[in-house]
């Protein structure tokens, strides 16, 4: 007897301490005040409508008060019935899990209260053992000293995993229904307040039977606990599942998206970004988006039937494409389309692919000849011209896309028709100096070799980098970096950044109004008149590459710039009728017709400093009388011809 | 704004390029031999005439089997 007492002592003192020293060693509650949790960062359109979420933990934090009763009553029903009586644990409960794990020799068994619940999410790991299950009623008891029930309830309801990355009750009845749970009704509710015990097996997406088992289940504890009656519990149980529609949403914009997740990882980091709730606006336009990535799917879709015919696509690999549009004025990224499908291609061919414009590059060439006096009824000859190779021996003979020569034409016919050798000469008259000058004042930061292989686009630029040139050119020569954010508020309304575009000019209003001008033209007479819009005021230019490798349309109107690249990551060649007034034109074209509806249709406005004067079309002289062929083309002030048609010079008929 | 002078025509080029000897060129030309050659080697110019029938020709290139 004793000694009976005396080891029963012992073991209650060990019991104890052992108790003591786990009490020692529990996580301070001070973190549940200090505690901040991960809540979801909304990506907002230049209107302010959000089109994506950026979490780590998908979670919108909800009050007690927006808790509709009825959800709080049917996780108290299922979850822990004694919720408002007990305090924070139930003796009962563990003494029932005890004996039947003891029974079945394993710690399986739950019986936790919704507070303990809470504890173990919130300061304990995830194993199953003894010591675990003891700190955690500990800690519970404490828990329930500290906070209110009320408290206690918000935090689990908003804390709880409930499947397919909803954290908390909030983002669950959006994933799950489509709604705020404030507009929940009561099989609903049942629904998610059935999902803490296993949310992937009670999943209404991926199992919608066993889904409204478990629901019928937390119906009927309803019932038993007092909440709902008989009648209205059958009425619950018989209402069909009603699932949120994710079919037909919006546009993805995911090459935009990862471009805006990266800089902002970047100026807030991890913690800034997944923790802080920010409401980023962006710069996209939700209604262009969609527009681009319909103009891309259904392009890419023609070309790559067109492809297969033509045997180019023999083994399935897909042709790819890049849509860019900006706002000229601001440099403001309104649409991105990086690829075909952002999960078979994360690679963004609008910012990452380096590609050769090919005649894309050739306003470049003229505006630095237009800067050097030259100007748009200036005459080059277009005739056979040679080159010693610089890579090798022998000479360099560059040709045109027709294989014809046009002898002596405009600049502005040149441009419009995309006359190889005609630019090369022009190039080798003025140097390749002012070219490269030009087009790094215009924004393009790639490399680019001297030489003259450089008037035909063979130096690898960006897609991004070309459109932000063109639309410098509709922005009257101010140049405007690409931006992608407009502004960044946290979750407290704090303002955190706010983009200011920095303005530069690039090339005068003068000389970026008549490169307008010819553009313009390029799409009413030459190889761009795929990309025509009737009624709209557009400038742009093709681009092919060798064996057409690449196919490029870049455009403007006065408001916004578009660049569209059609061609294979491989580097294969698109077969002969892709080129990029063919391939590349219709996409830009069926983007611009949908993105300008509504918006109103108006010229390029000419800067004072420029004067139209009527001119010979062949000779570039100006007209008179001795001139059949007559046109009236636009100069910068001081730069226009000063010799008329001579007799001679417009008689066509003498002889050949 | 200063223009730089402007890339001329390379005339034996030109008259490689179409297949053409320097007498079928010339007899093309309605000129002389001799003042296609001078043409070639930078020692004479083309009159305004000439110069439009070399145009022609120039536009004719491709027909000539390019």
């Amino acid at each position: 007897m004793f000694w009976s007492v005396g080891v029963f002592a012992m073991a209650t003192g060990v019991l104890l301490g052992l108790l003591f020293a786990m009490y020692r060693s529990l996580p301070a509650l001070d973190k549940l005040e200090e505690y901040r949790p991960n809540v979801v960062t909304r990506i907002a359109d230049r209107n302010g409508q959000v089109f994506h979420e950026l979490y780590r933990e998908k979670r919108f934090w909800v009050r007690y008060q927006d808790i509709p009763e009825v959800l709080r009553n049917a996780i108290v029903a299922v979850e822990d019935d004694q919720f408002f009586g007990h305090k924070g644990v139930r003796l009962a409960s563990i003494l029932r899990a005890l004996i039947a794990d003891i029974r079945h020799l394993s710690l399986a068994q739950g019986g936790s209260t919704i507070t303990q619940q809470l504890t173990k999410v919130l300061f304990l790991t995830p194993e199953k053992s003894l010591s675990r299950k003891i700190k955690e009623a500990l800690l519970a008891v404490e828990l329930e000293k500290r906070y209110t029930k009320k408290e206690i309830l918000e935090f689990y309801c908003n804390q709880i995993f409930l499947g397919s990355g909803a954290y908390g009750v909030e983002a669950a009845s959006r994933i799950y229904f489509g709604k705020s749970v404030g507009e929940l009704g009561l099989a609903e509710a049942a629904l998610l307040a059935g999902l803490p015990q296993a949310p992937s097996r009670y999943s209404p997406l991926k199992n919608p039977t066993a889904a409204m088992t478990r629901r019928a289940t937390v119906l009927s504890r309803m019932r038993e606990v007092g909440y709902i009656d008989k009648e209205t519990e059958l009425a619950a149980v018989e209402e069909p599942l009603r699932l949120a529609d994710i079919s037909g949403q919006g546009p993805s914009a995911m090459h935009f998206l990862e471009l805006i997740r990266a800089g902002l990882l970047e100026t807030f980091g991890e913690s800034g970004l997944y923790k802080h709730g920010l409401k980023v606006t962006t710069t996209l336009d939700i209604g262009m988006q969609d527009a681009a990535e319909k103009a891309v799917a259904i392009g890419l879709a023609i070309i790559n039937e067109q492809e297969e015919k033509a045997g180019v696509r023999h083994d399935g690999v897909e042709a790819q494409a890049g849509l860019v549009v900006m706002d000229v004025r601001t440099g403001e990224v309104l649409a991105m389309v990086g690829s075909s499908d952002f999960s078979l291609s994360q690679f963004n061919h609008v910012t990452m692919a380096l590609r050769q414009p090919g005649s894309a590059f050739k306003p470049f060439v003229y505006l630095a000849a237009l800067e050097r006096g030259y100007t748009p009824a200036s005459v080059v000859v277009d005739s056979p011209v040679s080159f010693p190779r610089s890579d090798g021996p022998g000479f360099w003979k560059p040709r045109n896309y027709s294989n014809k020569f046009y002898g002596p034409v405009t600049l502005r016919k040149a441009l419009e028709n995309s006359l190889n050798v005609s630019t090369i000469k022009l190039l080798h008259e003025i140097g390749e100096g002012p070219v490269i000058n030009v087009a790094q004042r215009l924004g393009i930061t790639s490399a680019l070799p001297a030489n003259l292989s450089l008037a035909l686009g063979a130096s690898e630029v960006t897609l991004l980098e070309m459109t932000a040139a063109y639309a410098t050119l509709a922005n009257k020569g101010l140049y405007t970096p690409p931006s992608y954010i407009k502004s960044v508020v946290d979750s407290q309304g704090t303002v955190m950044e706010i983009m200011a575009p920095e303005v530069r000019e690039a090339v005068t209003p003068e000389v970026a109004y008549v490169l307008t001008n010819m553009l313009k033209g390029v799409v009413e007479n030459g190889t761009g008149q795929k990309a025509k819009i009737p009624g709209r005021h557009i400038a742009g230019k093709t681009g092919t590459t060798s064996e057409n490798r690449d196919a490029w349309f870049i455009g403007y109107t006065a408001d916004i710039a578009a660049g569209v690249w059609v061609g294979f990551d491989d580097n294969r060649a698109l077969s002969s009728r892709q080129t990029g007034g063919r391939a590349a034109g219709p996409i830009w074209a069926a983007f611009m017709k949908e993105a300008l509806k509504g918006m109103p249709s108006h010229d390029f406005p000419p800067p004072k400093a420029v004067v139209a004067h009527l001119i010979d079309r062949e000779t570039g002289l100006l007209a008179n009388k001795w001139c059949s062929d007559s046109v009236t083309e636009v100069f910068v002030a001081g730069m226009e011809p000063g010799e008329f048609c001579q007799p001679q010079a417009m008689d066509g008929k003498n002889g050949f | 704004m200063e223009q730089k002078k402007k890339m001329g025509i390379d005339y034996k080029l030109l008259r490689e390029t179409a297949q053409m000897s320097v007498e079928d060129f010339a007899r093309d030309l309605k000129v002389e031999p001799d003042l296609v050659k001078a043409w070639e080697t930078g020692g004479a110019v083309p009159d305004a005439m000439t110069q439009k029938r070399i145009f022609a020709l120039v536009k004719k290139i491709a027909e000539r089997g390019q």
